[in-house]
């Protein structure tokens, strides 16, 4: 129990505390030199020198945004699942992240102002580039040094409920014919995000530069078709196997009956032990997540897993194992 | 959604697909606002005729179990909701039918009777 509660708090330490006084410290180099830096600073380098600037109260209201708020979301995510009692790879190196990401962002940003220390005109910075190698530098560091704090992460993952056949009269056909979805919120965030770059695409196309429209629209066709692939997979168990295609028939993933040692119902956290949503590989496994929860797992022969996420997996499991079955009988 | 069919039975396979989607229904696997897999894709998944298929669905529309909505398909109507609110006592007169040795095609018939009178 001890160690449970270490990994809890030690991710706490590493995804949320630690960046927020990281943050807090580089906000506060920031302002204690703000009146010694030219008015406009300079915010964007090139190789060559700086070919960007702002209002340099825009640099610590950056750093509260990029160093602050998004290291931890990012660091605080795994948290539920960790509380959950859930471990992994992926739960452990995510606070670790934060705190390279918030150190990387802090000495950047705090750095670009002290490098510009009593210049009386912006456009005669010097190179960022010592900066920003003293910032990955320190990144690195500080990110090993969070996933160092943390106890080491023995997989947990919830029991598999292993299916047994569904029973049939000889002769009897049976399927099952489902989808694997997103959660409506998180389709309406995506439905919103491709939204959004079709707009800016016909803003650009109307009243911007054509060069900028026609990356800009790209961009939203990409995010369109990706959008398509990725929400909605229909699931298929017939007597060949199993079969995931997306909506937009780009992609099929297929695992035959004969291939089936076992088919099981469980329980996935996108998160915690894939690292996130969609189609996700790691070691042992093939997953596609479109959300957390119920989800059919399959075991290859090869030992190997295969998991999507479904509504009633059970039902699903029953006749995959049952077609399964056939399968063996065919080959023997 | 689970589809079993046995070629073998006296039942045509469009009224077994049919059954399939009523249990389904019935056991408030599916409900209203729904979309049933396309005809293709079950008629596929069961090898049997596309027409097939879509035979059962025509079925199960004029039931009122399901809604036909050019561009998304068969979607489960409100009537789903009707029927899963008779599953309990659907399953107590099973169980009393079953007690005084009465088999489900018998009392299916029975039903079917009092339906009629």
């Amino acid at each position: 129990m001890s160690t449970e509660d270490r990994a809890v708090s030690r991710a706490v330490v590493a995804g949320v505390v630690a960046p927020v006084l990281v943050c807090v410290a580089a906000i506060a180099i920031e302002l204690a030199v703000l009146g010694d830096v030219p008015d406009p600073v300079a915010t964007h380098w090139r190789a060559d020198g700086p070919d960007g600037f702002s209002s340099p109260t825009f640099v610590p209201a950056m750093t509260a945004l990029v160093g602050g708020v998004l290291p931890v979301v990012l660091g605080a995510s795994g948290l539920r699942s960790l509380r959950r009692g859930e471990r992994g790879f992926v739960l452990r190196l995510m606070p670790a992240v934060a705190l390279g990401l918030a150190t990387l962002m802090g000495v950047l940003m705090a750095g670009s102002l002290l490098i510009q220390r009593g210049l009386a005109d912006a456009a005669d910075a010097p190179s960022i580039l010592p900066t920003l190698l003293a910032g990955l530098v320190a990144a690195v560091g500080a990110g090993a040094l969070g996933w160092m704090v943390q106890p080491h992460h023995e997989e947990r993952r919830p029991a598999a409920v292993l299916a047994r056949p569904l029973s049939r009269v000889p002769g009897e056909r049976a399927v099952w014919l489902g989808r694997a979805e997103m959660r409506p919120a998180a389709l309406a965030a995506v439905v919103g995000g491709v939204a959004v770059a079709a707009v800016a695409a016909i803003a650009m196309w109307v009243a911007g530069d054509a060069a900028v429209a026609i990356v800009v629209t790209g961009v939203a066709v990409l995010l369109a078709v990706v959008a398509a692939s990725f929400s909605v997979f229909h699931v298929r168990v017939d007597a060949t196997g199993l079969t995931v295609r997306s909506a937009a028939r780009l992609i099929r993933l297929r695992v035959p009956a004969s291939d089936v040692a076992a088919a099981a119902a469980t329980e996935v956290s996108g998160l915690a032990q894939y690292g996130g949503y969609g189609i996700r590989q790691v070691p042992g496994a093939t997953a596609v997540v479109l959300r957390s929860g119920p989800a059919l797992e399959v075991t290859r022969r090869s030992g190997r897993r295969f998991v999507v996420t479904l509504d009633d997996p059970a039902t699903a499991a029953a006749v995959l194992a049952a077609v399964a079955e056939d399968a063996r009988a065919a080959q023997d | 959604m689970l589809l079993r069919i046995d070629p073998d039975s006296s039942a045509p396979l469009y009224d077994q697909i049919a059954g399939s989607v009523r249990r389904e229904t019935a056991a408030g696997r599916l409900v209203p606002g729904d979309r049933l897999p396309s005809a293709r894709e079950v008629a596929a998944a069961l090898d049997v005729n596309l027409h097939t298929v879509l035979k059962a669905y025509q079925l199960l529309r004029d039931e009122g179990l399901v809604e036909m909505r050019r561009g998304r398909g068969a979607i489960v109507s409100a009537r789903a909701d009707a029927l899963a609110e008779l599953r309990a006592e659907a399953a107590a007169l099973a169980g009393r039918a079953r007690a005084l040795g009465v088999g489900p095609d018998a009392l299916a018939a029975l039903l079917k009777a009092a339906d009629d009178s």
